[in-house]
């Protein structure tokens, strides 16, 4: 399983790369990586000015793999507006949000290469989910930051302070890169 | 005046001639004073109950099987016992064993039964029971005698071994609530004790991080403090030779199920560890195998020996809620994690 989830993120990792993004599609099967479904013809806008395009990454059903969504964020706000559209979940047939209901994104700072996202206390006090929703949560998160080139890892902070973990499994005191040191 | 001194002596007379026997008794040897064997079922399994009655408490015997000329022959040696009054050779049930044969050799009782089995480790269980005067049973020598597959809640190749069982979450914490309002934190403690129950029938020394309801380092702690707690019962007890987590998995969509692993990479035995222990529950439970996963987990990453974290099953997902809380579930899971155990010893070789 492990090396099948890195197999996907590989995947779909590369997938972006090739192919020209396209607004509001999604790929819902990672085993099966089908990535960009474009959506009805016609729905397609290009990004407006001030707009950028980013790549949502949620868990799917199942837990055992991610599927993305892409979405257009203010550029000037994008790394905070991609971490909020994560926060707010997804409709997307198969797919399924992960951050606890509650939770705000207080800020994200990028530096260096790491991301900083700093979250309300309700990440870690209304979290649901055992070890497969703690890892979910943070390949989501991670995997959706470091699509930014300018991103190599990703901290997870409370109320501006580290954190040891989010429900008692994952070791969250220092950053995560994509894919290692989460899922290899 | 006369009658008085007559019951007197008289009951001076009853004490000495009550007295004398006893005395006499305490020098000469043990001696068999009732048997009795009969079939005896318990949940799915069932085996054959010998006890031998003595007329005073059993200290030194010694259990003999496996032998190389009669596998299936059990020898027990009782020190300084004899036969007393009760047949030397007696049939028994046939399914479970066929006689069982006292001899007296020197001073030494010796008890043979012949099993329909290999007179193996896991086959057989042999213990005393002290007196019962509410029951009216003497000493006793109990002998349990085994089918194929063995005892239930034995498993071989684990003796010696020094374990640390640590059930998820616990008092505040109570991990993750699954359907029917059902708590991680109550299914993980009656998995827990049921792995520590099989573990120290096989000669385990068992070391749990928590047997209540309870904060490891306490309620006010913080999480670096209650996860270090659960790792400091792996560094402060000598030889420990694996650490194992136990939780049950959650998500928030409720079709996500299975069971699954996790371990990190210190060396090459933790993974193994995580291998054998997710075959075997997977084995026993069937459900869905999620496979093993590396994962930066605290109570892994930070325990000296291999370790790994064990995801029984889903509590979100509606099937798995209700087998996590059955306890048929709950004993088959306990059954896989201890034999898994056994795999892994087996396989490294450690």
């Amino acid at each position: 399983m492990a090396a099948a989830m890195t197999a996907l993120l590989l995947l779909t990792a590369g997938c972006e790369e090739n192919g020209k993004p396209e607004q509001k599609s999604s790929a819902t099967a990672p085993v099966k990586p089908a990535t960009t479904k474009p959506v009805t013809p016609g729905a397609t806008n290009p990004a407006a000015a001030g707009q950028t395009e980013v790549k949502l990454y949620f868990p799917n059903d199942a837990g055992d793999g991610l599927g993305s969504v892409k979405v257009n964020v203010p550029t000037d706000d994008k790394y905070t507006a991609a971490v909020k559209e994560l926060v707010a979940g997804t409709k997307e047939p198969g797919l399924t949000g992960i951050f606890p209901k509650g939770v705000t994104v207080r800020s994200v700072k990028v530096a260096d290469g790491l991301a900083t996202v700093d979250f309300s206390k309700e990440l870690t006090h209304k979290f649901i989910g055992g070890s497969t929703g703690e890892q979910m949560l943070v390949s989501a998160l991670v995997n959706t930051l470091t699509e930014f080139p300018e991103v190599e890892r990703v901290l997870l902070t409370v109320e501006g302070e580290r954190i040891e973990t989010i429900a008692g499994h994952l070791d969250t005191s220092e950053p995560f890169t994509r894919p290692t040191g989460l899922v290899q | 005046m006369r009658k008085t001194y007559w019951t007197r002596f008289l009951g001076l007379l009853a004490l000495c001639l009550w007295l004398i026997p006893s005395i006499a008794f305490a020098a000469s040897a043990r001696r068999v004073v009732s048997f009795q064997s009969q079939v005896v079922t318990e949940g799915r399994s069932s085996f054959l109950r010998i006890e031998i009655g003595m007329n005073g408490p059993i200290k030194d015997y010694t259990v003999k099987g496996d032998g190389i000329l009669h596998p299936n022959r059990l020898t027990v040696e009782i020190d300084k016992a004899e036969k007393g009054d009760v047949r030397a050779e007696i049939p028994l049930d046939r399914q479970f064993a066929k006689t069982l044969r006292f001899q007296e050799s020197g001073k030494k009782l010796r008890v043979a039964v012949s099993m329909q089995v290999p007179a193996s480790e896991q086959n057989y269980r042999v213990y005393t029971l002290e007196k019962d005067r509410h029951a009216g049973k003497p000493n006793r020598l109990i002998i349990e005698i085994y089918g194929e597959g063995g005892r239930r809640g034995h498993v071989a190749g684990l003796k010696g071994r020094t374990i640390v069982i640590d059930p998820g979450h616990g008092g505040t914490d109570s991990g993750a609530v699954g359907v029917g309002g059902i708590r991680e934190k109550d299914i993980t403690l009656e998995v827990s004790e049921k792995v520590r129950d099989i573990l120290e029938n096989s000669g385990v020394h068992v070391v749990m991080t928590r047997e209540d309801d309870r904060d490891v380092y306490g309620p006010t702690a913080t999480d670096y403090q209650e996860l270090q707690a659960r790792v400091d019962y792996g560094a402060f007890t000598p030889n420990v030779d694996v650490f194992v987590s136990i939780h049950c998995n959650a998500f928030t969509s409720s079709s996500s199920n299975g069971t699954a692993t996790y371990y990190y990479p210190k060396t090459w035995l933790d993974a193994l560890l995580a291998q054998n222990l997710q075959d075997a529950m997977v084995e026993h439970g069937d459900r869905r195998d999620r496979g093993i996963h590396e994962a930066r987990f605290y109570v892994c990453r930070h325990s000296s020996m291999p370790a790994a974290l064990v995801e029984l099953a889903f509590i979100t997902n509606d099937v798995e809620g209700y087998l996590l809380a059955d306890e048929d579930f709950q004993n088959e899971m306990a059954q896989g994690i201890a034999e898994g155990l056994a795999n892994y010893f087996a396989a490294s070789g450690t």
